[in-house]
């Protein structure tokens, strides 16, 4: 266990920018609040799945920049954090796709009128090394490409859409909405569960009133 | 209250045992709840004094909630930017979601007004998974019988009988939206049983069901021409027209600080629950968000609200470490099998009994000294993963990644060691009054969602949060979207006037501004407030 610091000693860290002080063993998100630090934009879930507070981290052990989530990271002495602003919705190029979702034998070309960007993948890991949960983004968009959509989209299982891969690519590409149309065309394609097939007939047929 | 066995103890003391015995309970379930649940303590209880609700009884933390100060002033009104949209809809999780695209379908133009980036929500925390009655065992009859008596028969039953034939055809419309559920080899959909039922009728992905859900959704909404979303813009005053009927709201946005009027001939209000007011002080399992917002601004309004005194503690919020108090550990995980445990080794309740009288079971245990404690004398019991592991080898590494991911953050091998759990406040029973159409009780303010009532009675079943969420969300779409706009479409205060002069003249001198927007420790001030 490695709960073993006080949780009164106090830890030097930056913040876009501003050095702070701040309680040891408490997640990023917790320390920042007792500081009275705003940052009401980025945070949500506290639980790693809306991906509001995501990060890029410095430890000053280590010679890399990586991506995290705030609610996720417990704070170190040193460490060295941004947090990047989410694309403008509106004006971004990244995010303008636009699509209905179709049978399967269509899916492969409408992947590529949608995403025509996909096809340029520069295979740099951009993408993959800004991923928080550690999805092999890269991959997932490789394997879109070839029209294996659903391993494309079971890689991104875990992907809390927050928008890192997109913007790291140098190509813009949107690996995580290419992913998750991936993802929900597969869904749309898969053939009714017969369970749930005839639980709707047997509705239909008004088999099943309430009584009371 | 006695100290119960310090944690270091327990946990060298902890034996897998794949025959533990359940303890026969002394005294009946009715007896549990009044003794040991919060909601039955001397300090959950006290009566509004000024509403339409006044005299009714609520918890006294949200007495002092509906009864708070409105910042709100003409002056805020006088310098905001008018806009307009058929329909605003007020939150952006699972039902603001549903309800904006089904309005959208129907031809409305739809605002998305939420507090912060769109589908931050409870939804997409959402684990256990969402009930549907698909099975052959199963039927709509037995999902409706068996959430009244989870609810203590409280519920509005046609709301219930609505939902329960809704859920099918929930999960269809959601698989056309694109979202994935686990299946069994024959594409059928999986289902596991809910604590409170007799058959299983809980529908999942992982334990990833709201994530999944809000993929999708918000995907949905992000795509659709008629659709406009504002992040970080939350509603802080409802407004209304010369006949009180409500005709939009007033937004406060969080980045620019300035202040918007979104005129609409409906409004949605999807705005969620409470769990970050920490009832009774205890921690929550909800999103930062839910800070009862839209209770405050109905009932300002003059809607009525009911079962203000009733609010669910999930039985297994993390107990340690400390700064993970109170985050959820899905029932899916009690629904595969794993067992709760006491200090001395001993199950206490059946796991899948209803969720408010596992927590009083567990309360109670703390509260006679079979509990753990922590330094900070709060107390505990376990939840026995490591024999459920030894039983299913491989089944929550498959099943259960968030789990997983979260005894990572915690630094806990949970397949070696019990995790230490306690009730966490979940959910919010009650709400705004609505009626199959979601239609609360003023003309032009539609409810859906966890911020309504009526549905769950006292104690929610899982998977009836989501299935409600969408259930509603769409009817509340559908039927803001119909609505025939009012002649008089004034942008009014006068409801707020004459709710200050009710708190006035009975003598009321609140400290608490209203809505909160975020708890206290978040430090959010709003400009000129």
């Amino acid at each position: 266990m490695t709960h073993t610091a006080t949780p009164n000693s106090s830890i030097e860290i930056t913040v876009n920018g501003t050095r702070l002080s701040v309680s040891a063993n408490h997640s990023l998100i917790q320390a920042l609040w007792k500081t009275g630090h705003p940052n009401f934009k980025s945070a949500s879930c506290l639980e790693g799945v809306c991906g509001s507070c995501r990060i890029m981290v410095k430890y000053h052990d280590q010679p890399d920049v990586s991506m995290a989530l705030a609610c996720q990271s417990r704070v170190e002495a040193e460490m060295q954090v941004v947090f990047p602003q989410y694309l403008e919705k509106q004006s971004s190029t990244l995010l303008n796709h636009r699509y209905q979702l179709q049978l399967s034998s269509e899916s492969e070309q409408q992947l590529k009128r949608t995403f025509p960007e996909a096809a340029h993948c520069r295979h740099c890991h951009g993408c993959t090394v800004a991923c928080p949960k550690g999805i092999d983004v890269e991959q997932g968009v490789k394997l879109a490409n070839e029209g294996k959509l659903a391993a494309a989209g079971d890689l991104f299982i875990n992907c809390v859409m927050c928008d890192l891969c997109s913007t790291s690519c140098p190509e813009d590409i949107a690996p995580n909405y290419v992913a998750l149309f991936a993802r929900r065309t597969s869904a749309f394609n898969q053939p009714t569960p017969p369970n749930l097939a005839n639980r709707l007939q047997a509705l239909q047929r008004g088999e099943l009133k309430i009584k009371y | 209250m006695s100290n119960g066995i310090p944690l270091e103890q327990a946990r060298q003391a902890y034996r897998i045992d794949l025959k533990r015995p359940l303890r026969p309970s002394a005294i009946d379930n009715q007896k549990l709840l009044q003794d040991f649940h919060p909601d039955y303590a001397n300090n959950s209880h006290a009566a509004l004094k000024v509403g339409v609700n006044c005299n009714d009884p609520c918890h006294p933390q949200l007495v002092a909630l509906l009864q708070s100060n409105s910042a709100t002033n003409e002056a805020m009104l006088a310098t905001a930017t008018q806009i307009e949209s058929d329909v605003l809809v007020i939150g952006s999780g699972g039902a603001g979601c549903s309800a904006a695209l089904i309005a959208a379908e129907n031809g409305a133009n739809v605002l998305i007004a939420t507090k912060l980036r769109a589908g931050d929500s409870n939804t997409v925390m959402a684990e256990g998974g969402i009930q549907a009655s698909i099975e052959d065992n199963d039927t709509p009859q037995a999902h409706f019988d068996e959430t009244l008596k989870a609810g203590h028969h409280c519920s509005d039953k046609r709301l219930v009988e609505q939902m329960v034939l809704d859920g099918p055809d929930v999960i269809q419309w959601l698989i056309q939206q694109g979202m994935q559920f686990d299946r069994d080899g024959e594409g059928n959909l999986c289902t596991r049983r809910a604590g409170g039922t007799s058959a299983d009728r809980v529908l999942y992905y992982h334990d990833y069901t709201g994530l999944e859900m809000m993929r999708v959704l918000r995907e949905s909404v992000r795509q659709h021409n008629r659709i406009t979303t504002y992040d970080y813009s939350p509603a802080v005053e409802l407004l209304s027209n010369k006949d009180g009927h409500c005709s939009g709201a007033l937004l406060y946005s969080i980045e620019t600080q300035q202040y918007t009027i979104v005129k609409a001939k409906s409004v949605i209000l999807a705005s969620g629950g409470l769990g970050r007011m920490h009832l009774n002080g205890f921690p929550t399992s909800n999103h930062v968000g839910a800070t009862g917002d839209g209770l405050v601004l109905a009932y300002r309004l003059g809607a009525q609200l009911q079962t203000l005194d009733s609010f669910q503690y999930h039985p297994t919020g993390l107990a340690w470490p400390q700064t993970l108090a109170g985050t959820l550990i899905t029932e899916g995980i009690r629904s595969a099998g794993a067992q709760l445990v006491n200090s001395s080794g001993k199950r206490f309740i059946d796991e899948l009994a209803p969720r408010d009288v596992v927590s009083a079971a567990i309360m109670r245990e703390c509260a006679e000294g079979r509990g753990i404690r922590l330094e900070s004398g709060r107390q505990g019991v376990w939840l026995d993963i490591p024999t459920l592991e030894k039983q299913q080898p491989g089944r929550l590494a498959q099943a259960f990644p968030k789990f997983i991911a979260l005894c990572n953050k915690a630094d806990i091998d949970p397949y070696r060691s019990p995790l230490l759990i306690c009730p966490t406040l979940h959910y919010q029973n009650g709400g705004v009054v609505i009626n199959e159409a979601c239609e609360t009780t003023i003309p032009g303010l539609y409810c859906a969602g966890e911020v309504s009532g009526g549905i769950h009675g006292k104690n929610r079943i899982m998977g009836n949060a989501l299935l409600e969420i969408i259930s509603f969300g769409r009817r509340a779409g559908a039927a803001a979207a119909a609505r025939h706009p009012p002649s008089d479409s004034q942008l009014l205060l006068d409801h707020l006037k004459a709710f200050r002069h009710e708190i006035k003249s009975n003598h009321i001198a609140s400290n608490t501004q209203g809505p909160l927007l975020f708890p206290h420790y978040a430090s959010f001030s709003r400009r000129g407030t």
